[in-house]
């Protein structure tokens, strides 16, 4: 009997059930993460399209004209009145005035920012806490649903509110505006090295094997400085896991990596940080329990440093 | 239970708002999407995050999506460009073997993958290790054609339409792919 020719063994698996397909097929196991399972399909709940058009959809066109009438007489009334008191207003003094510069710059009220610290505060959810940015114009692809209701405005990063303390300290008397402009500026010298921050823990799975999802804000710039993994950590420092990040996320931000199984109890507290390549630790980190929940908390940037040197640890940055 | 509809349908009510329907479909080809990246990239934390932005992407355009072809060929040649991008980013460049030409077949002198780790996995029979090893020999864009094939079932139009070449090519690389993995596994798969 010949051997039939490759052209004709090519044609009979193009026709399928060849063993080739059938060996394959039985080592086709592989599965994603159940955690990146779950952040895909909240992700593609959170952004259903008609939810989206919702916000779109065009007003009946019996309504345009009357609107767009009324919208330039109020635009009219307003840039007229606008500029009648502009006309009245006292010229300023040419000195003392603090400069247009500061004026722009000028901090928010103490009363705002202490509401922005508050808001800040830890919150006790089990799952997912922590701040998100303000909403995209489509969802990060794996933010929790309970992370999309608790976001409505950024979360300062500690530089940024030891900036903003300093900010508030620029007093509106001209007479104090030059040393309170060294204050702000000193403060903003001192700002602290960029740092990976962990901004939501959300856990799922059992005992002995939960999967994390974790979600991270970094000031990736590419692979010279990106985040490149995220870890559990026991409270007295020892490694429980680590998720490799292969890639910088300049293009996303903040952004969620699911990893597992993590060896813990439901009881076990633990230290979930994230680290920054090259610079290291020191950002925000999450600390609690599965049973209890988790939390932001402030870490030492020196708590377990020598974890950065224990396997497993990044093979490269892909890009 | 699985969904009775068609790919394509999940997809349009999925455009239409039915987050459920969405969830029909990721099941329906979470696994084989995964499996070609994690193949074709072979990391298993790349193969995460980039089979993360396929969906993501998906997400993206779903108001914009039209079934015009069968879903499973948009959503692979939504991955092989994610995959392409990747391998442009790593390496400033797509790998040779996407340089084919029928016309000037180079495929037996092409070079080994840019990766080359192992990718076994416990538990399987020795037939489909050394499969999934040979498989992991291959040039990168046979090997896509055998997992368009064997993973997302396209046709060669389909395989085609997804890497965005001509028929020919489209064959000829799973042809390559297919006579190498069959020569190299020998009486394995015969008996």
């Amino acid at each position: 009997m010949t051997e039939p020719k490759p052209d004709e063994l090519f044609e009979a698996y193009l026709l399928g059930a060849t063993p080739v397909s059938r060996v394959y097929r039985e080592g086709a196991q592989d599965q994603p993460p159940p955690a990146l399972d779950t952040a895909i399909v909240d992700a593609a709940r959170r952004g259903a399209p008609a939810r989206r058009r919702r916000f779109r959809q065009p007003l009946p066109a019996h309504w345009l004209v009357p609107l767009s009438t009324a919208a330039v007489v109020v635009l009219s009334v307003t840039l007229v009145w606008t500029l009648q008191r502009r006309e009245l207003a006292p010229v300023p003094a040419p000195s003392g005035a603090p400069a247009p510069e500061a004026r722009v710059a000028a901090p928010p009220a103490k009363s705002a920012l202490r509401a922005e610290r508050k808001a800040d505060a830890p919150e006790e959810a089990i799952g997912s806490v922590g701040k998100m940015p303000a909403p995209a114009p489509l969802p990060d692809l794996a933010q929790s649903q309970a992370l999309a209701k608790k976001e409505a405005a950024p979360a300062p990063a500690a530089p940024m509110r030891e900036m903003e303390r300093a900010a508030a300290a620029r007093p509106a008397a001209p007479a104090d505006g030059v040393r309170a402009e060294s204050k702000y500026r000193a403060a903003r010298a001192m700002a602290p090295a960029p740092a990976a921050q962990v901004i939501s823990v959300a856990v799922s799975g059992a005992p002995g094997a939960y999967q994390f999802a974790v979600g991270i804000r970094s000031p990736d710039t590419g692979c010279d400085r990106y985040a490149d993994w995220w870890e559990v950590l026991s409270e007295d420092g020892k490694l429980l896991y680590r998720r490799i990040l292969d890639h910088s996320h300049v293009d996303e931000q903040p952004f969620v990596r699911a990893g597992g199984p993590v060896p813990i109890q439901r009881d076990t507290v633990v230290w979930v940080r994230a680290h920054l390549h090259p610079q290291g630790y020191g950002g925000d980190a999450f600390t609690g329990s599965v049973r209890a929940g988790f939390r932001r908390a402030a870490l030492s940037p020196t708590f377990a440093v020598g974890a950065a040197s224990q396997p497993p640890l990044p093979q490269g940055c892909a890009f | 239970m699985d969904d009775p509809r068609s790919d394509e349908a999940l997809m349009l009510a999925y455009r239409a708002g039915d987050a459920r329907a969405f969830e029909a479909l990721y099941t329906r080809n979470k696994g084989a999407l995964y499996r070609y990246l994690l193949r074709q990239c072979r990391n298993g934390g790349v193969a995460e995050e980039l089979f993360q932005d396929v969906w993501l992407n998906l997400i993206r355009a779903s108001a914009r999506y039209e079934a015009r072809a069968r879903f499973t060929t948009y959503l692979f040649s939504l991955a092989h460009n994610r995959l392409v991008d990747y391998y442009r980013r790593q390496a400033h460049r797509l790998p040779i073997s996407y340089d084919d030409d029928p016309e000037r077949p180079l495929l037996e002198a092409q070079p080994a993958p840019m990766t080359a780790q192992p990718d076994v996995r416990v538990g399987l029979s020795r037939q489909a290790q050394h499969l999934i090893e040979l498989l992991g020999e291959l040039p990168e864009a046979q090997r896509e054609a055998f997992l368009l094939r064997e993973e997302a079932g396209l046709s060669l139009e389909e395989i085609a339409q997804a890497t965005g070449v001509g028929i020919e090519t489209a064959k000829s690389r799973l042809r390559y792919a297919v006579n190498k993995l069959r020569q190299e596994l020998g009486n394995e798969i015969d008996s």
